[in-house]
């Protein structure tokens, strides 16, 4: 091998440019010049450490360019100046605000029961309200005047004034809705439910919030939103995608006769513990990795480790029925599930399949009754 | 060098705006190419006024970021082209000489003992370094250091594959010759491994 080729050879190698055919010819050269070995190998060693600069690049000067870089992001320059920025957006705080994407998914909304008014209170006009709802076992699909598209599930109602859209876009919802809202900068989407606001800077979300239910809920599929809440307004919760954010609706517990009580001494499971707020990740289902939170969009009711009590509602709901428990021991039953396209007598089975109850269904009323 | 934790900083920066991952994609490759543009530029701040544009601009098309396949490359080109660009404005001067750059090549980071040679054979293997031409300094920091590929840096400098190959092998064999000339290993034939090739090159 003549010297050039070596040299070219373990340059190659090192910096894995060498096709097998080279990197053959190299390990014979060094079979048959086996003094070379221990060099290369000092080679690799050098190859392998970095050089320092001969100017120390230090920690600190990064940050400081970071933050020459940081300045300039947050705050173009006007036009005109010498470094002419043209900014499309600009950056907000990083601590809290994201920017609004513009978005092509749909958004569930959920509107809970509120007798709230989207009405400004500044105003002195009455201004008109707008109210959409759907009944039990059914679901609806409407556009509002900005374009922002809202599925609404059973036993939902979305409110918005007339005014939405022109100064700001105010929604209260009461039950579940998907969104599909239309990116507007200046203009966040607040949606108001009884418990929890949350604030629009994203795209997908999924918000349940049924009046009566233990838990109100948002869910964050893609962008970003923020989750304050009515009685404590200096709090506000960033929710990043996959994330969700549950609520307890502590008087929804006092006065709920559908939440199971224990005694004393009944000894304690984790699901029942449930924090004030908590946020969790996104559910999925093991089969099918269906997203949990969403399925209904996909007409599949999917429940895991829900109590007996929860799921009635959920049930009544869907199948629009009304559920009757005449044992109480039954509601802290905890059930796993998926409902696709049984009706409520095929769905009833297949719930006892999990945990032995009787049940009666009287088709003129459309009422369920479980008992032991 | 480049993990898919990049892919997840990208995605992040364009989906959400986040200027946390931004900073840490920015941290990432600032050495590097602030090195790479002062090179070319000589001057401290010109090199930082050339990154902090080079920055800005890839803030400003954040939307596109994760689409960007290889953005090592992406960003030696941007700061290439951002480097000419500013000489151009500064001196007129169009085009530069690949051998009028200041490549800087600092210590090696090594200790003489854990190469299990002498301190002046260290000394000596710095020095041979030092005095490569700028191109070949440079081709050689980008592949070593810089995690380009032949290809890339021939596309960057508007050389052919040929001549970066060339390069290298002068740089292997500056390193490797006085290694192998310090009589480390006396029963090999050294005379063959001279370096001719320098004078060729002249």
């Amino acid at each position: 091998m003549e010297q050039n080729r070596f040299w070219d050879l373990l340059a190659k190698k090192k910096s894995g440019e060498a096709t097998p055919e080279e990197q053959l010819e190299l390990k014979q050269y060094f079979s048959q010049n086996p003094a070379l070995t221990a060099a290369t190998n000092q080679i690799d060693i050098l190859w392998n450490s970095s050089f320092k600069p001969d100017e120390e690049i230090s920690n600190q000067q990064t940050a400081l360019a970071w933050s020459n870089i940081m300045q300039k992001i947050s705050n173009p320059a006007p036009a005109g100046s010498d470094t002419v920025i043209t900014e499309k957006k600009s950056l907000r705080p990083i601590r809290m605000f994201y920017r609004i994407i513009a978005a092509a998914s749909i958004l569930f909304i959920l509107i809970s029961t509120g007798w709230f008014l989207i009405l400004n209170q500044k105003k002195e006009q009455q201004v008109k309200q707008n109210v959409v709802s759907t009944k039990n076992g059914s679901k609806s699909k409407i556009e509002l005047p900005d374009g922002t598209k809202v599925w609404l599930n059973a036993g939902s109602k979305l409110i918005y004034d007339d005014d939405y859209g022109k100064e700001s876009r105010n929604l209260e919802l009461e039950g579940e809705a998907f969104f599909d809202v239309v990116h507007n900068k200046n203009m966040p989407l607040v949606i108001k439910t009884r418990h929890m606001n949350v604030k629009v800077l994203g795209t997908a979300f999924n918000v349940r919030a049924y009046p009566g239910d233990v838990t109100s809920e948002a869910a964050l599929i893609r962008g970003a939103i923020e989750v304050s809440f009515p009685d404590r307004p200096m709090e506000k919760l960033l929710l990043k995608p996959q994330q969700k954010i549950t609520i307890v609706n502590r008087d929804a517990i006092l006065n709920n006769p559908l939440v199971a009580t224990r005694s004393k001494d009944a000894p304690v499971d984790q699901e029942s513990i449930i924090p004030v707020i908590s946020v969790s990740s996104l559910t999925y289902n093991k089969k099918d990795s269906a997203v949990i939170e969403t399925s209904w969009l996909n007409n599949k009711l999917i429940f895991r480790k829900k109590e007996l009590g929860e799921l009635s509602k959920d049930i009544e709901r869907w199948f629009n029925v009304t559920v009757y428990f005449e044992d109480s021991s039954l509601i802290g039953k905890r059930f796993t599930g998926t409902f696709h396209n049984e009706n409520i007598q095929e769905a009833l089975v297949a719930l006892q399949l999990t945990y032995p109850f009787h049940f009666r269904f009287e088709k003129n009323n459309n009422t369920v009754f479980i008992y032991r | 060098m480049i993990t898919s934790q990049l892919d997840d900083l990208c995605i992040l920066v364009a989906e959400n705006d986040d200027a946390l991952a931004f900073e840490k994609i920015f941290n990432l490759f600032y050495r590097r190419l602030f090195l790479f543009a002062k090179a070319f530029l000589k001057s401290r701040e010109s090199a930082e006024e050339v990154l902090s544009d080079v920055f800005l601009k890839l803030w400003q098309n954040r939307d596109s970021l994760p689409a960007i396949k290889n953005l090592n490359y992406y960003l030696f080109v941007s700061c290439k082209h951002a480097a000419l660009d500013y000489i151009e404005k500064k001196n007129k001067v169009p085009t530069i000489n690949l051998d009028d750059l200041a490549v800087e090549f600092g210590e090696i980071a090594l200790n003489p003992e854990e190469l299990f040679i002498s301190t002046e054979l260290l000394m000596r293997i710095q020095q041979a370094i030092s005095a490569l031409p700028p191109k070949c300094k440079l081709i050689f920091r980008l592949i070593k250091e810089d995690g380009l590929k032949y290809r890339e840096v021939a596309e960057m400098l508007n050389l052919s594959v040929k001549t970066v190959e060339t390069q290298m092998s002068l740089a292997l064999s500056k390193i490797g010759g006085e290694l192998l000339a310090a009589n480390v290993f006396p029963h090999a034939n050294l005379s063959r491994f001279g370096d001719d090739r320098l004078e060729q090159e002249k």
